[in-house]
């Protein structure tokens, strides 16, 4: 039984930077630019902003259990932005997700490039975070 | 300890690029009104279909998106009205809708008809003194409506023909289009000059129109 693995230093820096960024981001899209959040946006922030705090605590007072910690709420955020980009990308038909919040899901507020838009900025965040964790505890 | 100095540091680094991104942010929003107001002659800000009040002897335009089924806007309405009263010889208040409830339309073409009669001011007041009674959530009653505006002195049989014959969805549209120009959601809101209203107190508005008037 050896489970007791610590993740390297940096890849947590790097996991608090970019749940960090997410967070800020999502706050200044919904709060200076004024674009209002649709459920699904909610549910990838309930998930995203506790990393931070999870991610500094870790930072601050190092311990083998982070990975433990962040996983699940990695994963279920993770699924919501696939779910939620597959929606965007038409794969599944908008209809079947409920909005309750006025905003449908499908509305695409900023398209950068012509393809980077906030759920893929938020699938791209997920996705960072679970690939430094489980890479991280591996070694 | 290295550590906690690093940590220090990017905690630094990510609230002032926050706080930077909010300045320049609402900076490239200011200069971008301040365009608009010396270029389009008033629109986005003033149309001629909408409402206006005052003297407007300083060319202070007041600019209120407004709803009267939002409830903040009836929070609110005292407050611009003293505002306004005190300066109604030096500024222009004009009125832009933004329709974002179920009764809103309905209750908007009522003091478009009101204002045919001169009762617009006198409708409005009498529309939010009784907004929780006719606008309860999920309990809206604007046939209320009638029955609560011969309060504000109307000929009740030219209000209902003018309703019925006013057409206000190009009225609306407009609004509505210029509201999205200027990344406009939610009411109320206010612009003096092109310059937006960013905290909803007396006193801010008042510091606002002042320092428009006396610049």
């Amino acid at each position: 039984m050896n489970s007791s693995r610590t993740i390297n230093t940096t890849v947590i820096l790097v996991c608090f930077l970019v749940a960090s960024v997410a967070t800020l981001g999502s706050l200044f899209f919904s709060e200076i630019m004024g674009f209002v959040p649709c459920s699904m946006c909610w549910y990838q922030r309930i998930f995203m902003y506790p990393l931070v705090l999870i991610f500094l605590i870790n930072l601050l007072y190092p311990d083998d259990k982070v990975f433990k910690y962040a996983m699940p709420l990695v994963v279920t955020g993770l699924f919501f932005s696939i779910y939620h980009n597959m929606l965007l990308f038409d794969i599944i038909p908008a209809s079947v997700v409920p909005c309750v919040s006025g905003v449908p899901c499908s509305t695409e507020y900023i398209n950068w490039f012509g393809f980077i838009t906030i759920p893929l900025l938020s699938f791209i965040s997920y996705f960072v975070i679970f690939v430094l964790l489980v890479f991280g505890n591996r070694r | 300890m290295k550590n906690k100095k690093i940590i220090l540091f990017t905690l630094v680094v990510l609230i002032a690029g926050f706080i930077l991104a909010i300045v320049s942010y609402q900076n490239s929003v200011d200069s971008k009104n301040k365009e608009l107001v010396a270029s389009k002659n008033g629109a986005p800000f003033d149309r001629s279909h909408s409402p206006t009040f005052g003297e407007n002897k300083n060319k202070v335009i007041i600019t209120e998106f407004l709803d009267p089924e939002c409830e903040s806007c009836s929070v609110f309405h005292p407050i611009i009205k003293e505002v306004f009263n005190d300066y109604k010889i030096e500024t222009k208040l004009v009125v832009r809708y933004l329709a974002n409830h179920k009764n809103s339309k309905f209750a908007i073409r009522l003091l478009e008809a009101a204002r045919i009669q001169n009762k617009y001011n006198e409708a409005l007041d009498v529309m939010f003194k009784y907004q929780s009674k006719w606008a309860e959530h999920n309990n809206e009653k604007p046939e209320l409506l009638w029955k609560f505006l011969p309060e504000a002195g109307l000929d009740m049989v030219k209000l209902k023909s003018d309703f019925e014959n006013n057409n206000i969805d190009k009225m609306l549209t407009l609004d509505r289009m210029d509201a999205g120009t200027l990344g406009v959601r939610g009411t109320p809101t206010f612009y003096v000059n092109g310059k937006i209203l960013r905290v909803l107190s007396h006193k801010a508005l008042l510091d606002l129109v002042e320092s428009e008037i006396y610049k």
